[in-house]
Formats: structure tokens, C-alpha cells, sequence
């Protein structure tokens, strides 16, 4: 019996959603509460959140309880719920030069103002198994927790100037390009991406991507095809307030704090040229945003940013081929629609191959005429 | 807050009745609806129509412009980005234009002149003019015969247009798949489209 | 037994999307419909159905939604399918209107890859799901170049893949999604519909709108339009043929068939793919069958 052939779609569904309970269940001794993804699985809460396009780390939790860990189910489910919410304002630009920094690193400079701060990575540990996280103890934890004596508010005080804007006043990387600031960011949520782009929505585009993706791209860039390797300027990793237009005010730019987001920022320096304006030779910079600590992302995305704008035939060049193919939910989406029935297409297709198939026995020995050779 | 004063409109289901009605007036050009029922509870500003309020509350928001020509004009805008978020434009910006005034031929010439026609490649980038009119069926407008897309053959009826806004709207639509699409409304809550794909000959 | 997925209303706006969505892809139809066959660009929201999987045709029907409405759905022409049952079922739970498996009593019907044997009537709408928009993508990948033929109306290298077609296997080899022009200006694919259901297009009573969810576009074909589908004047177009095949279950010889092999036996026989109008007229059938009696 075929899947679609059978009758009783609605009781297959069922048994389906009830087995896949079962699945998710049967061997089950603690269930798993929303809070322990929340808090111990940060890095695929961070990832969900900055694919899915929303910060909200309880929601991308529950997401990835439901999705049974599969990040881009937990991706879609996010942005499905996203898609139900109601958006009246936009958000002032977030200054990440004020961001609380919990990490940041320069490759380029082994002194910057402020000093490297290595922060929470796991860069230089060891990929050792650690077998002992079967056996972990609550309250030995909890014992270390209180005896290392780090609290959000203390790390909450550092902020740090920025690695790129010491560059800039030195005059080795270009200004912001004061058009492209105040020019309305557009909104690929609000309307379809259509290329060439616009920086604004290459850029946002990128940061919703999937990490995955937009890893091998920027990787095949690095390797050959393509022309972009930067050196990483700074990365840094933060809390940023984000402030929106205060409601009943004249002034746009009087703002009201809604809450902090962690990000993760990368701005790498690639090759120099120079400025068709002024002729000043200087680095050229790639940008790189996510929600989150996301830094492979983070990387990635300010190699492509970079790449994007540079002219050539690599596929990490060709601005239609990134963008088109990186977000998880289309990709995965169609990807995953083949599963469903075609067999009308199909029919339709049979219907043409037994026409062929009649055309070509009766004209055998026109074989050539016909072209085949 | 100015909410309270549209207490009734629903903005979930009579924008939905709204547009729906939206929909068959454009499938078929030339045939009347009514959306009244879905506007009566609407408390416009200042003398302006209830219809054409009614219509910007289905249509417009903040990811899109509109523009108001009416005698209070600013008024009725501020009203109506404050309720909506939609930002107000000049008419050769705006994707969607409310007429609640009468127009000489000079100003609708004016107006005809600048409004958006869209590109060869984004041809829907073009303005929706909703025009407001005593009647359908008054005395100085002649019967016009329309065909096109929507019109089962040809259809004759009284549209309400002075030759003024015809012989405009039919050089903007010339060049098919450039133009503007135009509805007319009356105070009854009748409506009637005219897409640009309609051809209105006489009149 | 805790059946998940259980919708709590209350959790979610009437017919799932926001207002603001709902806004803009209604703007989207009403342009549509004054451009038959353009494909225009929406930003296209996600959904609790995947990319892929008929969110276009779902964006569509949430939007036009209203209490007021009976919906049907339908997949390969089935409603009992899969798909068709999940889709029904998100509309509904998130609207609470009425649905049928009934064409007659439906007002709007979602559809992949069929349209309904019974004609669509003027108060009906049909939404068709959409996996590709680009009828040109055939022919060239990039969407600036796409763009770019249409605005155009440069429409010589599908004449010429058509042609090369008929060069190579003596026919044009395109089964569904049968390239069409309509209003004699834009190409336009109807969808993954059989060649069989393309001249319903024609000058037809109802109103169909065409979503592609993933693709980002929304278009039309509006009553009383002209569709043609691509043809040469020696090379006409061509409908399956099921060579006096009937339906098993109606008898139906007028109707599109689905082959279908037992799956104990692996005896081929056909069955009508419209499996609402198959089973109205086995009933019918028994109705005269017992009048004879």
C-alpha cells in the first residue's frame, strides 16, 4: 500500500506524531527540561537563535527539546513561531563598541588597547573525551560556581575600544561609508531579496544563515577558490543593549532600552587596494554579526561578506549563489519535499517517455536525421 | 489612546471581508461590490470617507507609502499613520494614493503625471489609486465598454469618470505591463476596479 | 495517549499568520491579478509546514481566509493524502472554518499538482502550490537574467530548448508544469499540474492564484484570461493519453488516471486521481445501478 494511495491521512498522522513520541521517550530516565538545553547546551541555543532569526534562548531551548537536537528542525520551528509575531517597531543601530565584552582576541596585534581576553572558549583545551561528565556532581559544581567568584556583574563592567577603529584613524582602513549608514537597512524578512543586493541585505542574509553553509563557503574561499584570507582584527563577544524609538517622542532617536542581546562580532583584514574615490590605499574590512556566541559563524561571515564584494568565478563570488543557497529552512525544505508524493508528474512523465519510446521504433534508421549523433 | 475611536472595525475580519471584496472587484473589472458593511463602524477624520479609511486599514503599513489628496489632508494622514505605522509620501512616491476631493483637470493631470508606473522589470512597483465618486451611473459620465483580463467578452457600464481621468489612466497603461491600477468607490461603499490590463474605450 | 502537536488557538492569530503578513501578501495578490502571469516578489513567511511542502499555497489561503469559508484540499488530487490532510488541518484548527472534500461546496481550494474535474465556478478560488516559479529557469539559472527575459518578453531560448526537444525525441518532452503564455505577454509555469489540466486555465470561470513559498513569488490568472500553452504550429500541444483506460472504481474514461500496481499481484490498473469526484460518481453509479434493478 501506497503512503498517499491509503486511505486515513489523518490517522497515519496521528500514529506518526505518537510514534515519534514514543521514540523520543521510550528510554527515558530524567526527562529533559527546556532550562538544562537553556543553560548546558548554550552554543546550539545561540546557533538556533541566530538562524531562526529571533533572540529568545527559552524558546530556541523548547525548539530543541522538540526537535529532538536536530538544529535545523529546531531552526524551523523558530522561525515558523517567528513568522505569528507582530512587529510595530525596529530597533535603533546597536553600538558594539559599548557592547559588556565577555571575550575578545586580536590575531593581528599581539598588544591591543585593552589587552586579548580569552574569555570562555574551548580553542586551546584539549579534544580529549572527557569521560567524566557521566559521573558529574551537582554539588561539587555548585561548590565551584561559588568559588570562583565570576559574576555577570563584574563581567559586566569591561568594555573595550575597537581593533578596527584604531586602524581607521590611522587612515589603513576606510571610513564608514556615511551613505550606506543612514540608508534604511533593508529587511529581507519584509521583502524578497532580489541581487545584485545591497550590502545591508548581504549582510543579513548571512547572519540568518546556516553556520554550516556559510563555513564550506567561506572555506572553499580560503582554499583557492576564491581570493579572500583575511587576518582576524578582532573578535569579540558580548552583551549589546538594544534600545528602540521612544514611542511617543518627536525625536527618532530618543530611546527606550528593551534588554541585551550576546552577539558575536568578527572583523577581519584582507588584502589592500585602493579607494577609487581618493585614490588612499588602504584594507579592505569584512564583516561578520551573529546572535550569540557563534564564532566559526561569525568568521565565516565577514570571509563572505568580504568575498561578495570582489569580482571572479569562484562560487563564493557569486553573490546569487551564496545567498540563494544558505538558509537552512529552503534549503532543507526542499531538499526534504522530495519525500512527498509525485507520482502525477511522474504519470505525466511516463506519458512522454512511451511517446518517445513509439517515435523512436518507428523512425528507426532516421536514427541521424533526427540528431542523436 | 485614538483606538478607541475604531472600537468596531475589526481589524482581523472586516479587512479580511474588505480585501476579499478587493479580490473579486479586481478578477472582474467593471463589476460592483460593497464593503460598507465592513466600514460603517469606522469614524473617519475630518469629513474624510469611511470607505477609503476602511481600505487603508486593509492595505497599508508600515512596509509601504501612501499618500492622501483630500481637503484635510494632513490630518487624515497623521490619522492614519497612527494607526497604521504607515508613513506618508508625496503622491509620485506613494504605492497607494486615497482621492476623497474633487480634482480639475489641471490637478489630475498633475497627479496622473508623477504617480508610479513601475519598471519593464518590476512592473508591480506602481501606484493603486483609490478615487472616490458621487456615482457610478451620474449623468455627465457616458456608458464605456470594457474588455480584458476578468471581462467575459466585452462589458458596458457607467463608471463615473470624467474623460479627464480616462484618457489619463489609458496613456499610463499604454504600455502594458506598466501602469497603475485604479478603484473607484462611492460613499454607499460601492466599489469597482479598473486594473491596468482593462481597456475602457468611449466614455 | 498524549497526541502532540496540539494547537492551542489561543497561543496564535486567526488563520496562523500576523496581520501585517497577511497584509502584504494581499497586496501581493491584488497586484497579481492586475499582472496575470507576473511573478511578484514577497517576502514569504515561514511556516509550521516546510519550505517546499506548499507554504506558498498556504500563505495564499491563510490570507484569503475568512469565517465565512469552506475550505478543500487537496495533494495528487487526493484529500485523504498526507499532506492535503496536514494542511487542511493547520487552516483549520487555526481558523475554526469549515472544510469539504466536496469541489462543489468549497469556496477555496488548495491544490498540488491537480486541478478539480469539476470546473471551477465564478465564486470559487483555486490556489495552486508552486516548488518553481521560473518557467526561464529551464534555461538560465540566475534569477537577474530570469528577470531580465521577462521584462524583456525574451522568450527565444525556450522556443529553442522546445525546439531542440522535438529535434531529439521527435516531441516536446515536458510533462508537468506545462509552460504557458498568458494575456500574450508573460510565460508562466502552471504549476506541476498535468498537461491534462492545463487548458482549465483558459478563459475559465474562477479566479486561480499560484503561491511558491520558498521561491518568494506570488501570481495569477484571472477569470476570462487567455492562457496558451508553448506550441509550434506542426508540434501541437498534447494532453496525457490513457488510450481508453477506464477508472476501477467509476468507470470513468473522460477523467486523469493515476497507474497504479497491486501490491500483492503487480497487476497494473488505473484509478481517477481526483479521488472526490471518483468516489461522487460511484455513488452515483450505484444510484442508476439500483434504479435498474
Amino acid at each position: 500500500m501506497g503512503y498517499v494511495a491509503v486511505t486515513g491521512g489523518q490517522e497515519a498522522i496521528e500514529q506518526a506524531d505518537n510514534l515519534s513520541l514514543f521514540y523520543r521517550t521510550r528510554n527515558v530516565s530524567t526527562l529533559l527540561n527546556p532550562e538544562m538545553i537553556e543553560n548546558q547546551m548554550r552554543l546550539l541555543v545561540d546557533r538556533v537563535m541566530g538562524e531562526g532569526g529571533l533572540y529568545a534562548p527559552e524558546y530556541a531551548a523548547i525548539a530543541l527539546k522538540q526537535a529532538e537536537g536536530d538544529p535545523l528542525e529546531a531552526v524551523f520551528l523558530m522561525r515558523a513561531y517567528r513568522s505569528t509575531l507582530t512587529r510595530n517597531y525596529y530597533s535603533h543601530t546597536i553600538d558594539t563598541g559599548d557592547m559588556r565584552v565577555i571575550r575578545r582576541i586580536s590575531a593581528s596585534f599581539k598588544d591591543i588597547p585593552g589587552g586579548q581576553m580569552l574569555g570562555p572558549t574551548n580553542d586551546y583545551t584539549h579534544r580529549l573525551l572527557q569521560f567524566s561528565l557521566r559521573e558529574e556532581n551537582e554539588r561539587e559544581l555548585q561548590n565551584f560556581v561559588e568559588d570562583y567568584g565570576f559574576t555577570e556583574y563584574v563581567e559586566g563592567e569591561i568594555t573595550f575600544p575597537k581593533v578596527a577603529d584604531l586602524l581607521r584613524e590611522q587612515g589603513l582602513i576606510a571610513n564608514h561609508d556615511n551613505h550606506e549608514e543612514k540608508e534604511e537597512p533593508f529587511d529581507l524578512t519584509r521583502n524578497k531579496l532580489t541581487y545584485p543586493s545591497t550590502r545591508s541585505a548581504r549582510l543579513q542574509a548571512l547572519a540568518r544563515g546556516e553556520t554550516g553553509a556559510l563555513t564550506s563557503f567561506a572555506y572553499s574561499s580560503m582554499r583557492g577558490f576564491g581570493v579572500v584570507h583575511p587576518t582576524v582584527g578582532e573578535l569579540r563577544v558580548g552583551y549589546a543593549a538594544v534600545t528602540i524609538p521612544y514611542p511617543f517622542s518627536e525625536d527618532e532617536e530618543d530611546g527606550m532600552y528593551i534588554g541585551e542581546v550576546l552577539l558575536t562580532e568578527v572583523e577581519t583584514i584582507n588584502s589592500f587596494s585602493q579607494n577609487d574615490d581618493n585614490n588612499d590605499v588602504q584594507f579592505s574590512v569584512g564583516y561578520g554579526l551573529t546572535m550569540g556566541q557563534n564564532e566559526v559563524k561569525g568568521i565565516a561571515m565577514s570571509i563572505l561578506d568580504r568575498s561578495l564584494e570582489t569580482s571572479g568565478e569562484a562560487p563564493a563570488q557569486d553573490e546569487e549563489f551564496v545567498l540563494s543557497h544558505i538558509d537552512s529552512v529552503e534549503s532543507y525544505g526542499f531538499v526534504s519535499h522530495l519525500k512527498l508524493p509525485h507520482y502525477i508528474t511522474f504519470q505525466s512523465k511516463l506519458d512522454r517517455i512511451r511517446q518517445a519510446q513509439d517515435h523512436k521504433s518507428s523512425n528507426e534508421g532516421e536514427e541521424d536525421y533526427a540528431g542523436t549523433k | 489612546m485614538i483606538k478607541t475611536t475604531n472600537k468596531g472595525f475589526d481589524k482581523v475580519h472586516d479587512s479580511q471581508q474588505i480585501f476579499r471584496n478587493l479580490v473579486e472587484a479586481f478578477s472582474r473589472p467593471g463589476k460592483t461590490v460593497n464593503i460598507l458593511p465592513y466600514c460603517n463602524s469606522i469614524n473617519p477624520p475630518q469629513g474624510f470617507s469611511a470607505i477609503m479609511t476602511g481600505l487603508a486599514f486593509t492595505l497599508v503599513d508600515r512596509e509601504v507609502t501612501f499618500s492622501v489628496l483630500h481637503d484635510h489632508a494632513d490630518g487624515v494622514e497623521q490619522y492614519i499613520h497612527w494607526q497604521t505605522f504607515c508613513n506618508q509620501t508625496a503622491p509620485k512616491d506613494a504605492d497607494y494614493i486615497f482621492v476623497d476631493q474633487y480634482m480639475d483637470e489641471n490637478a489630475i493631470d498633475k497627479l496622473m503625471d508623477e504617480v508610479k508606473i513601475g519598471t519593464l522589470t518590476h512592473p508591480h512597483q506602481s501606484a493603486t489609486l483609490f478615487l472616490k465618486i458621487n456615482e457610478f451611473d451620474q449623468k455627465e459620465s457616458e456608458q464605456v465598454t470594457l474588455s480584458g483580463p476578468g471581462i467575459n467578452g466585452e462589458k458596458s457600464c457607467n463608471i463615473g469618470l470624467c474623460e479627464k481621468w480616462i484618457t489619463t489612466r489609458n496613456e499610463l497603461t499604454a504600455e502594458y505591463p506598466l501602469g497603475i491600477d485604479l478603484c473607484l468607490v462611492n460613499e454607499n461603499g460601492d466599489l469597482l476596479a479598473l486594473p491596468r490590463t482593462t481597456k475602457i474605450q468611449g466614455g | 495517549m498524549p497526541v502532540q502537536n496540539n494547537f492551542e488557538m489561543s497561543e496564535y492569530n486567526f488563520a496562523f499568520l500576523d496581520e501585517g503578513s497577511k497584509r502584504e501578501i494581499r497586496r501581493t495578490i491584488l497586484k497579481g491579478i492586475a499582472i496575470p502571469g507576473y511573478q511578484v516578489p514577497f517576502a514569504s513567511r515561514e511556516l509550521p509546514i516546510a519550505r517546499g511542502w506548499g507554504t506558498g499555497g498556504l500563505q495564499l489561503t491563510l490570507s484569503l481566509l475568512g469565517r465565512q469559508d469552506c475550505l478543500k484540499v487537496i495533494d495528487q488530487g487526493h484529500d485523504d493524502s498526507v499532506n492535503a490532510v496536514s494542511i487542511r488541518k493547520l487552516a483549520k484548527t487555526s481558523s475554526g472554518i469549515e472544510t469539504t472534500t466536496d469541489t462543489v461546496e468549497a469556496s477555496v481550494i488548495q491544490t498540488r499538482h491537480r486541478i478539480p474535474e469539476e470546473k471551477l465556478r465564478d465564486d470559487q478560488i483555486l490556489v495552486l502550490q508552486v516548488p518553481e516559479p521560473e518557467p526561464m529557469r529551464r534555461v538560465e539559472a540566475r534569477e537577474t537574467q530570469t528577470e531580465r527575459l521577462h521584462a524583456e518578453k525574451e522568450y527565444s531560448s525556450i522556443w529553442v530548448r522546445l525546439y531542440e526537444d522535438i529535434v531529439r525525441w521527435g516531441e516536446i518532452t515536458i510533462g508537468a508544469d506545462y509552460p504557458c503564455m498568458v494575456h500574450h505577454r508573460y510565460i508562466f509555469n502552471p504549476s506541476p499540474i498535468p498537461r491534462y489540466d492545463v487548458e482549465k486555465l483558459h478563459q475559465a470561470d474562477g479566479l486561480y492564484l499560484f503561491g511558491a513559498g520558498r521561491e518568494k513569488k506570488i501570481y495569477a490568472v484571472p477569470p476570462y484570461t487567455d492562457v496558451e500553452p508553448l506550441q509550434f504550429e506542426d508540434y501541437l500541444f498534447e494532453v496525457e493519453e490513457f488510450n481508453e483506460e477506464s477508472c476501477r472504481l467509476c468507470g470513468s474514461t473522460s477523467t486523469f488516471l493515476d497507474e497504479i500496481y497491486d501490491s500483492s499481484t503487480g497487476d497494473k490498473y488505473y484509478q481517477c486521481s481526483d479521488t472526490g469526484y471518483c468516489s461522487k460518481q460511484q455513488t452515483e453509479r450505484k444510484v442508476k445501478a439500483n434504479v435498474r434493478t
